[in-house]
């Protein structure tokens, strides 16, 4: 017994010398980035872009968050960011509201915090680094739709999880916007696909049987045109009915090739992640960004605007022509 | 017919709620019961229904693993990338391939819990947590898209045509034929694997020494019966099923994430033991197990084509769970109320 | 004292597992030994902890209680929903969820018990059930809090560093401790799940105490929640949905069986310790995630391993 804890302690010393002899290099600060479900493409495609970006701002940068939605998960892992003293945290979260009071905290800790994806309550984030307007990020999407089946027709929606955010908001947007803009559209449902490729292809197996006249299935998120076109195709209603919406352009090629699919947006999600990035380095380093365009490297619409919200107006619209040119 | 009433009670009172249910949709919606949508039904249910077969094994022998979602989703990167490799021109190899990985991680489960005599429930714990860190770790959460050729086509293959030769046919199907046989292969795989562990249950020796073990593991053990090769049998088919299971998948929708599975193992429980088999062991309904699956499923689609808002799903799905366990449970209650009760300390 | 250390081996093995984890990220990490981290990695515990104790109750019985998290969830809506979408005092709302989680318990309790169907297959029902109640309340959004309301439970901090959360965890563990290995009520759920027909002979009532015990398991469910609204400002019906499973490895990790009739809270409790100490150390030397479940499927193994050896 004895040696036994003789043996385990000289390890534990061995190891945590080890580890304390891990010097770090010469770089400015850490900026640590946050996403609050890293199993997700949408996200983890991200991780060696942020790494990249801030690497060559002289930052040492950790790519972190909970692998699935875990509110209360991401909270601890923004506490213990906090007491590794980080310089600045960029985060995506699923809700406006729950990170709001460790958010203030680590901005009252020093740490700059700069939100992405989704904005949570502004008194919570020193920026943030959106796309653009999330109502008009919904734009996109109905376009989408007229695109593929014109002004009129029934017009089912597909989302990621029923208990998102950002997602609800997105819908709601979209739904304004068609009322006010194409008011010949009709939204006869919205079905979740629980984040599961294989339930997204039921769900929209179950919506051409339950609502025969519908002609466009929407996908709120960037992993549902793929499945859907596949339950087109299987259904044999290419041609009636059409996959549009959100899509990675990878998933969207099988359906654009078989005609369930001709229109699909997005933005590149990877790069979402370096504007964060940048726009952390630059607070750190108080680099002035004035109300209006910025010149910022590498972002060539980049704005800022009231609020401490920054926008870079980057979205892509994929269709047959130009699908085979995208690789993610 | 007395008897056949008494011993399949159970089966007879799901095959009545699944037509209640079926009644009921079809009432508020017509399409219910079109040959389009009976088939979707079947189709969507096959992954489930071919991995029940397996938790049904796994049960009987008086134990339960929760590691069947990362072991399905460990399997089907094996056949993506298979498949990416091979440019789906080798269906057949990549549908091996995931089967032999399923039934590898299988057999580690099978020979942990039968050589630690730690309850399988928390080993499978274990090795979920093992297995999808490490999954997660290899991938990065990146998953495998684009999967093309006859690959991408042999889950919806239809082998058989439709029936379409009377007139009498032409007009009741709308023009469509008797799809009765033209199903997708994958529910035909389905049948298979459902004859297939039939056999292997009732008609083989080890298939009866399963049985056997989970029903008593002493009298068991001294009538000389090799639990450990129970359960290696048992872990070891169920892991090659959820390989099986993965490559249907993985052709139906031509993606393979790492994060898929997540959640089956409660469903897929919850089908088995609905269908009559007992935690406590020894007792397998392949007919039950069926008819849970499609209790489940004919649930799921129900709700969608009722046009039920989503939110309101789960609430039903457990009313009706709980409705099905509790009335069939009323039934195999002796007069007086009374259960009776297995020793062997298993769970109650 | 080693009469003490013999009969409380399992609980002396993990506390010092625990000691020596400490010590070990205390070095490995420069920030892990500071007054604000241990505290944040006790305060990070408590629903997770408040789910285990519950979750050991029902395994103690002989069964499992798998709609622990769904009860949590929901009670989480239910305060979200009563404080902060109706607007009502604190107390009330806290006194009416806990009275819905107790006849949430009583209702698996009651399927359980007296209906005499098994545990696992009721509580997957009712784990549906509950949190299907919990999305349509909230209509399947987040239901938040304004931040000035219901900030005790996970966002105060007394005498500037002290977490209440972690009394309240306190009292919880001191009361369970108290119920299951020192009163009777603990002693004959203990036996039921041992050997049930000696407890029969016994005159025990099983039915009625496999009610007590599961409105315990809801009731601590409500306790976990309460800490975990607050903390996050919001109420969510799939928020603790993920603990489950979790619960069940911390629970085992301390030594209690699944089998029914085995271990300890005070167990249960320190195998919570040691997950969380070992989550929360890996973060701070930013091992990534993924690298933190395996650890955890890891540990879990070889200390069963461990057990089954000492045992034969």
């Amino acid at each position: 017994m004895k040696k036994l804890v003789a043996i385990v302690l000289t390890l534990i010393l061995a190891l945590s010398l080890i580890c304390v002899a891990n010097a770090e290099g010469e770089k400015k600060g850490t900026i640590a980035v946050v996403c609050y479900v890293t199993s997700a493409p949408y996200f983890s495609f991200g991780e060696s872009a942020a790494k990249a970006t801030g690497e060559a701002l002289g930052y040492d940068v950790i790519w972190t968050g909970t692998t699935e939605v875990d509110t209360p998960g991401l909270i601890s892992i923004i506490e213990n960011l906090i007491e590794q003293k980080v310089d600045a945290i960029c985060l995506a979260s699923g809700d406006t509201t729950s990170v709001v009071p460790v958010c203030q905290k680590a901005m009252e800790a020093g740490i700059k915090v700069v939100t992405f994806d989704l904005d949570i309550e502004p008194e919570g984030r020193d920026a943030y680094a959106g796309l653009m307007d999330l109502s008009e990020l919904g734009i996109p999407q109905v376009e989408s739709i007229v695109a593929s089946i014109g002004e009129e027709g029934d017009v089912a929606i597909v989302t990621g999880v029923l208990t998102n955010e950002l997602l609800q908001k997105r819908i709601e947007y979209c739904e304004q916007y068609a009322a006010e803009k194409y008011p010949g559209l009709n939204f006869v449902t919205v079905e979740s696909m629980d984040e599961d490729a294989e339930k997204c292809y039921e769900v929209a197996m179950n919506i051409l049987t339950a609502y025969p006249d519908v002609k466009a299935i929407m996908s709120n998120v960037s992993t549902g045109v793929g499945p859907i076109s596949s339950a087109i195709e299987d259904a044999g209603k290419i041609g009636e009915v059409y996959a549009c919406g959100q899509s990675t352009p990878n998933l969207a090629k099988p359906g654009m090739a078989s005609g369930a699919c001709v229109n699909a947006v997005l933005w590149d999600t990877a790069k979402w992640q370096s504007w964060a990035v940048t726009i952390a380095a630059n607070l750190i380093e108080g680099v002035d960004m004035p109300v209006g365009k910025l010149s910022i490297e590498g972002f060539d619409e980049g704005e800022r605007l009231e609020d401490n919200i920054f926008y870079y107006y980057e979205t892509f619209t994929f269709t047959p022509d130009n699908i085979n040119d995208f690789d993610f | 017919m007395r008897k056949i009433l008494r011993e399949k009670a159970r089966e007879l009172i799901l095959i009545g709620v699944i037509i209640v249910i079926g009644i009921i949709v079809t009432f508020i919606m017509p399409a219910f019961f079109s040959q389009l949508n009976i088939i979707n039904v079947l189709y969507s249910n096959a992954v489930f229904g071919i991995m029940a077969m397996g938790m049904m094994l796994i049960i009987t022998t008086g134990n339960i693993d929760v590691s069947v979602g990362a072991q399905y989703a460990v399997s089907g990167m094996v056949v993506a990338l298979v498949a990416r490799a091979t440019g789906g021109e080798q269906p057949l190899l990549a549908i091996l391939a995931g089967m032999g990985t399923g039934m590898a991680l299988g057999l580690m489960n099978g020979l942990i819990v039968a050589k630690l005599s730690i309850p399988a429930i928390v080993v499978t714990l274990g090795t979920l947590n093992i297995m999808r860190g490490t999954l997660n770790l290899i991938t990065s959460g990146n998953w495998i898209d684009g999967l093309t050729g006859p690959f991408a086509k042999f889950a919806n293959l239809r082998l058989l045509k439709p029936i379409n030769g009377l007139g009498v046919i032409h007009a009741i199907t709308g023009g469509k034929g008797l799809m009765v046989f033209a199903l997708p292969l994958a529910v035909y795989i389905w049948i298979l694997v459902m004859v297939v562990t039939y056999i292997f249950l009732y008609r083989t020796g080890v298939g009866r020494d399963i049985l056997a073990v989970g029903g008593n593991k002493e009298a068991a053990r001294r009538v000389g019966l090799s639990q450990t090769k129970a359960y290696l049998l048992a872990f070891g088919y169920m892991g090659m099923l959820a390989g099986l299971a993965s490559a249907i998948a993985a052709s139906k929708i031509k993606i393979a994430q790492p994060s898929n599975g997540t959640g089956y193992e409660m469903k897929l429980i919850a089908a088995c033991v609905i269908g009559g088999t007992e935690f406590s062991g020894g007792v397998a309904s392949i007919l039950g197990t069926l008819l849970g699956v499609l209790l489940l499923g004919v649930i799921d689609n129900g709700l969608v084509l009722t046009k039920v808002p989503a939110y309101w799903q789960e609430l039903a799905t457990g009313v009706i769970i709980i409705l099905a366990v509790g009335s069939s449970a009323f039934r195999t209650m002796k007069p007086g109320g009374r259960r009776a009760i297995k020793s062997g300390g298993d769970r109650k | 004292m080693k009469a003490l250390f013999q009969k409380h081996r399992n609980e002396t093995i993990l506390a010092s597992i625990f000691l020596v984890l400490f010590v070990f990220f205390s070095f490995a990490s420069r920030n892990f030994f500071t007054l604000s981290n241990v505290m944040n990695l006790f305060s990070q515990m408590v629903t997770l902890a408040f789910l285990t104790l519950g979750m050991a109750a029902s395994m103690f019985s002989g069964g499992m209680d798998l709609s622990i998290g769904a009860v949590c969830s929901m009670c989480t809506v239910l305060c979200a929903t009563f404080v902060g979408t109706m607007g009502m005092h604190t107390l009330p709302a806290l006194l009416i969820t806990l009275a819905i989680a107790i006849a949430c318990g009583l209702f698996n309790g009651f399927l359980i018990g007296y209906c005499k169907i098994n545990s696992m297959l009721v509580t997957l029902g009712t784990q549906s059930l509950y949190t299907g109640i919990g999305l349509v309340i909230s209509k399947g959004v987040t239901v938040s809090i304004p931040l000035d309301r219901f900030a005790l439970f996970g966002r105060t901090r007394l005498f500037g560093f002290l977490p209440v959360e972690i009394l309240i965890l306190a009292l919880g563990i001191l009361l369970a401790v108290l119920m299951f290995s020192y009163l009777i009520p603990g002693r004959r759920i203990f036996l039921i799940g041992a050997n049930p027909q000696v407890a029969r002979f016994a005159g025990i009532n099983i039915a009625s105490n496999i009610l007590v015990t599961y409105a315990f398991c809801s009731a601590y469910a409500f306790f976990g929640a309460i800490v975990l609204a607050s903390r996050v400002a919001s109420g969510r019906a799939d928020v603790a949905a993920a603990l489950v499973l979790k619960s069940v490895s911390a629970a085992v990790f301390g030594g209690v069986s699944t089998l029914g009739g085995i271990g300890s809270m005070a167990g249960a409790i320190l195998g919570v310790a040691v997950i969380q100490i070992v989550t929360n150390g890996m973060d701070m030397m930013n091992f990534s995630t993924y690298l933190q479940q395996i650890s955890i499927g890891a540990m879990l193994l070889i200390v069963l391993a461990f057990r089954h050896r000492k045992r034969h």
